[in-house]
């Protein structure tokens, strides 16, 4: 009797499981795949573009400060291999950056402001030149 | 009744009374600091946003306009700055005091003072009138080693004349070690960076100060040479193409 009820429950089992596949089968099919959907695109991560392939930035000192000291450090960012030329009313200097294109160079200030020029010559032979405003003061105001 | 009256005078008598704020509790004086520390915060918010309104700035630039006490300058870059002057501007001429009736349009000055962010004005607490040198750009094309002027031309074709005098520094880099060189040393073609003055006659020239030269590095090719430039420095007159020998101007 026993094992009746168990060959009974065993075929129940596999009579649902057919239905139940049989079900899902059918539902399968009622969808409608897209054409192109089996096929996996991938998108590129969109990066940004430098706006050009040449550049010349200023990270310190900023334009039109102040400075209580007379020597300031002009650094910044430029395309490698470039050559760089600081000048300003009495001196310049020319210096080439590091291979990853960053350059410090140290420069005095005159009495009252001194306005900078900061020329990139990039290795294209192209050219940039930033200028920056720093002015002198020693008392408080 | 002895008794009774006395009774009444004693309950007559006045009583000092204690006023609650005659003596101050514990409630009050913390109700009392709260208020004032609530004020002081009150007052440093205020200082702080003020400070952040205004910041420190200088600058330099020519004058444009002058109206009583509002002065409008171009700075280098041609864009406008407005600047008020109070009574406690200080004017210099870089060496003297001066005054604010010596400020004319057309003077070159540096203005240091308190620019505010929100008015987009300067409020000026130095002003100096100066003589900035110019830096221009460009590549040597055309030599005249009898008045010992270059004519130097800039991205934009722009032509500029560049008077060379004996207190000129001429400087030829190789990479970046400069070596002393001369009007001489100069080619056709040359990259080169002039820092001088404007000439007072003639606003196309610079007296130079100081020239650098770089002829190893490489040739902006936004820049082009024109051909056909009067070309003395090696005593040989470039042909104009027409058959007619161009001589420079003196």
């Amino acid at each position: 009797m026993k094992s009746e009820r168990l060959i009974l429950s065993l075929i129940a089992i596999f009579i649902g499981l057919l239905v139940a596949g049989g079900a899902f089968y059918l539902f399968q099919l009622t969808k409608q795949i897209p054409n192109g959907a089996n096929s996996i695109t991938v998108k590129a991560k969109a990066t940004p573009t430098p706006s050009s392939t040449n550049y010349l930035v200023i990270d310190t000192p900023e334009d039109e400060s102040l400075s209580k000291v007379k020597t300031i450090t002009i650094a910044g960012k430029v395309v490698p291999k470039s050559t760089i030329i600081v000048s300003n009313g009495v001196s310049d200097q020319v210096i080439d950056p590091s291979s990853s294109g960053t350059f410090s160079i140290t420069s005095s200030l005159d009495e009252d402001t001194t306005l900078f020029y900061i020329t990139a010559i990039f290795p294209n032979g192209e050219e940039k030149t930033l200028t920056r405003t720093i002015s002198f003061v020693s008392e408080d105001f | 009744m002895l008794l009774l009256i006395s009774a009444q005078a004693h309950a007559a008598s006045p009583t000092p009374l204690i006023k609650d704020d005659a003596v101050p509790t514990a409630e009050s004086v913390t109700q009392k600091l709260s208020d004032k520390i609530n004020n002081l915060k009150e007052k440093i918010a205020s200082r702080v946003a003020e400070l952040n309104l205004v910041e420190k700035r200088g600058f330099m630039g020519t004058i444009k306009e002058i109206k009583s006490n509002l002065i409008s300058i171009s700075d280098s870059k041609g864009d406008i700055k407005l600047v008020d002057i109070d009574e406690i501007t200080k004017f210099s001429d870089g060496s003297d005091d001066i005054g604010i009736s010596d400020l004319k349009v057309g003077k070159k000055v540096a203005v240091v003072g308190l620019y505010n962010k929100d008015s987009e004005h300067l409020l000026a607490r130095f002003i100096s009138i100066i003589n900035p040198p110019v830096m221009t750009t460009g590549a040597i094309t055309g030599i005249d080693d009898e008045t010992f002027t270059l004519t130097l031309t800039k991205e934009s074709g722009d032509q500029v004349k560049i008077d060379v005098e004996n207190v000129t520094k001429t400087v030829s880099y190789s990479g970046t070690t400069g070596e002393k060189s001369g009007f001489s040393g100069v080619k056709r073609g040359n990259r080169v960076i002039v820092v001088g003055f404007p000439d007072a006659k003639d606003a196309n020239k610079i007296v130079a100060t100081r020239l650098l030269v770089f002829p190893s590095l490489p040739k902006n090719p936004r820049l082009v040479i024109p051909e056909n430039v009067v070309d003395t420095s090696n005593g040989v007159v470039t042909s104009s193409g027409s058959g007619n020998k161009l001589t420079p101007l003196k």
